[in-house]
């Protein structure tokens, strides 16, 4: 074995990542002081190095690993480590896969049985565990062989699925949330904070035309393209935050940020971006609109302006900027909103949605209370219920969160706790059988 | 071989990390139209009001001002936060002269000049030097405080001066603001001390109170109409029983002036509804008597696609009731004779 595998399987190499995870950990939880939890979750944990860490009010000159490079080599530093020592040549490898594979699958089963119920759940651990413990010791496997390690090799199963689990979430889970009001219908949720330029027409009465230009390319300024927009737009001016206010006849004496639409009676400001979770950033973009070389006009586009016309030929088509829109095929509609608060206090006791779930496809048409702890699962999508508006008691915001590996953390759990109890079930029963003959 | 797979597995998990990157691009679909837009126009950015989450008392009913208007001085429609705005010109410069009340603002005196030295391109002062700068000032037989900035200019350009009288009183801040180019602001300001001297303040009476002795209005609310909280410039705000998705709110502010009449405010509705303004004449047509008991109330009403606002301006006691519902037409219109209910019940 090569001295790089050497090192990279080496216990010493688990124990200082494990320090690495406790003081990255430690140094998140001061950073979020300053740069909030969003950001902090960016910067320290969804990273491969941190540069100049932002703590006690000042830029520290230091590097130091992220959480992706320390979660990636703990990965490697766990598979590598379960291979190393191994002799394989001594081992029944099809009766080891014989016994591992299928007890593994049932620990999922069993898993996925208590998160739906949880005592039913864990009868079938148990039930689980005694089987295993007869086969291993008492029963068909207990002279050939012992499955001494199967416990420890399960937990380093589970820990490789806790870790790839976090990574497949922060790639593939979206979460949005959807703000509405009691009689209004939804069926697209908002990101709370990225944001789209986007150029509706209409196609007929019901339904518009979407082209959405997501803000990290309006961020890069330049010209963007599409086939379907007639027009190539420029982006001149864009920044993730900004002021608006009417502009001061006598005061503003500099032209305004556009020359078309509701740009020309206002002016804005870039401000500093604000991480903390109570406020959001206003982006805004100043974007001139080329059609055939010519210039049609400078308009500026801000999540606080609605819709902007502009007139094309003889189309017509709508620039907005506005929070990233996820749609779907269903819809809900907010039948009734309740917000109970602890008599005296303003705590919330219990706030609940009623709302009608109506999707064509399936010709689902049902009514569903979402309230805490008692989410709407749907469509692969999760509808928690997430708070509300402090000023108006009929409005209701939830939570959607799609994440397609939400079940591999419970397995993760499900597989290190099956291997643990195992492992010391295991030399318990041999040590107690061991007295006894003796 | 055993050396090459752990390798191989190695590389594989870190590509596997590394590949989940997601691509940003633009995309294209169709997708159900929004509904319109609907209390928003009521409440939208740059429209003087607060956006902040800060709980605000109602306003109570402020004071009626009248003043003597300086020679080449002309009273023109207010913004929305003002109550009177002049304009003052002469052959090459332009300055305005406005009146804006502005609730909390008692003991931030430093704050206040600060941003109007920002809003010139001055850096903010301390608060010792702000105070030392305030000179005394008498409005309307008041005591209140004046001070001046001037901006930066490019070569060739007007600097802008502004010349600021406050008056921190029970009701809000009061603040008289002549601002402009620096030498046009410079001849006006003796007309504007002794225009601020020709103030002449009046109490609401006492019979114009909006508010009870428990400070809530004793109007009758109509049965389905949800409370809301009223935002700055309101003295209420209520939803409208929402009908098939579709929704509705009433709003109530009242005024110490007409703010420009009937004619300014009915444009300026028409505006919320993306209509094109009117003329007096054709203002006539669209406007109705609100109610035979009360001289000079009127009753508008104005639909835009599926959009409808029904307003009403009663002057009551001295002061100038503005009463909105604004939403989709399938909840304003079955409301509309509880709204007028509403606004000719007195507060």
């Amino acid at each position: 074995m090569s001295r790089a595998l050497k090192f990279l399987s080496s216990l010493r190499l688990t124990v200082v990542l494990l320090g690495l995870g406790i003081l990255l950990i430690f140094l998140g939880t001061l950073a979020q002081v300053h740069e909030g939890t969003w950001n902090t979750q960016k910067i320290y944990f969804q990273s491969w190095v941190i540069t100049k860490p932002l703590l006690y009010h000042r830029r520290w000159p230091v590097i130091l690993p992220g959480g992706y490079l320390i979660g990636t080599v703990l990965l490697v530093n766990l598979i590598l480590a379960h291979f190393r020592g191994a002799n394989w040549g001594q081992r029944n490898v099809g009766q080891v896969l014989a016994h591992h594979v299928p007890l593994l699958a049932l620990v999922f089963v069993a898993t996925w049985v208590a998160v739906r119920s949880p005592f039913v759940g864990m009868g079938f651990f148990i039930a689980l565990l005694a089987l295993d413990m007869w086969i291993s010791r008492a029963g068909p496997l207990k002279d050939t062989y012992t499955g001494k390690k199967l416990g420890i090799n399960f937990t380093h199963v589970g820990v490789v699925m806790l870790l790839l689990g976090q990574l497949a979430t922060d790639q593939l889970a979206v979460e949005t949330n959807i703000r509405f009001r009691e009689g209004e219908t939804r069926s697209w949720s908002e990101k709370h904070r990225e944001t789209e330029l986007v150029f509706l027409q209409d196609v007929n009465t019901a339904q518009e035309k979407v082209v959405s230009i997501p803000e990290s390319l309006l961020a890069r300024k330049g010209e963007l393209r599409d086939e379907k927009l007639p027009f190539v737009v420029r982006v001149k001016e864009y920044a993730p935050n900004s002021k608006l206010r009417e502009r001061a006849p006598v005061m503003d004496k500099s032209p305004p940020p556009a020359t078309q639409g509701d740009g020309t009676k206002l002016t804005v400001e870039p401000q500093p971006e604000v991480y903390d979770d109570k406020r959001r950033n206003l982006p805004y973009a100043v974007i001139e609109l080329l059609h055939g070389g010519n210039s049609l006009g400078t308009w500026l586009v801000s999540i606080l302006l609605e819709a902007q016309e502009v007139k094309v030929g003889n189309d017509t088509w709508r620039i907005a900027l506005r929070s990233e829109r996820t749609y779907r095929d269903f819809s809900l509609t907010l039948l009734d909103f309740t917000h109970d608060v602890y008599p005296g206090t303003t705590k919330p006791r219990d706030f609940r949605s009623r709302v009608r779930l109506e999707d064509p496809k399936t010709r689902e048409n049902r009514e569903v209370d979402i309230f805490m702890n008692n989410p709407l699962r749907y469509g692969g999508e999760t509808f928690y219920q997430s708070s509300f508006d402090e000023f108006d008691p009929r409005v209701t915001i939830l939570q959607v969160v799609r994440n397609p590996s939400w079940l591999t953390p419970y397995f993760g759990c499900g597989a290190v706790g099956y291997g643990l109890t195992r492992h010391f079930l295991f030399y318990l029963i041999g040590f107690i059988l061991k007295r006894r003959s003796a | 071989m055993i050396k090459k797979k752990l390798e191989v597995i190695s590389l594989a998990v870190v590509v596997a990390v590394c590949g989940g990157c997601r691509r940003e691009e633009i995309r294209v679909y169709t997708a159900p139209k929004d509904p319109s837009a609907r209390q928003e126009a009521a409440h939208h950015p740059g429209d003087g009001h607060d956006h902040g989450n800060e709980r605000e008392p109602a306003p109570r009913p402020r004071p009626q001002l009248t003043w003597k208007l300086p020679e080449g001085w002309r009273e023109v429609a207010p913004g929305q936060m003002n109550v009177a705005t002049f304009s003052i010109r002469d052959a090459n410069q332009e300055a305005q002269v406005t009146i804006t009340p502005l609730p909390m603002l008692a003991g931030q005196d430093a704050l206040i000049v600060n941003m109007w030295r920002q809003q010139v391109g001055l850096q903010p002062l301390s608060n010792d030097m702000v105070m030392a700068q305030l000179q005394d000032v008498v409005v309307g037989g008041e005591n209140g405080k004046l001070f001046e900035v001037t901006g930066k200019a490019a070569e060739g350009e007007t600097p802008t001066r502004i010349v600021t009288a406050m008056v921190h009183r029970s009701d809000a801040s009061w603040f008289y603001k002549l601002s402009g180019g620096a030498s046009l602001v410079e001849a006006q300001k003796p007309a504007f001390i002794e225009f601020l001297k020709s103030i002449q303040i009046k109490e609401p009476a006492a019979d114009s109170q909006p508010a009870n002795e428990t400070g809530a209005p004793k109007w009758e609310v109509p049965t389905g109409w949800k409370p809301l909280r009223a935002g700055p410039m309101q003295v209420a705000r209520f939803a409208v029983p929402a009908r098939n998705g579709a929704t509705g709110e009433v709003f109530v502010s009242v005024f110490p002036n007409d703010t420009g009449g009937t004619l300014a405010n009915v444009n300026r509705w028409r505006g919320q509804l993306k209509l094109k303004d009117v003329n007096e004449a054709e203002l006539r047509s669209l406007v109705t008597s609100l109610d035979a008991a009360l001289p000079n109330a009127v009753l508008v009403d104005i639909t835009n696609n599926s959009q409808q606002l029904i307003g009403a301006i009663v002057p009551r006691g001295g002061q100038w009731w503005f009463y909105k519902l604004l939403g989709d037409a399938a909840a304003v219109a079955p409301e509309r004779d509880n709204f007028i209910r509403f606004a000719k019940s007195t507060p």
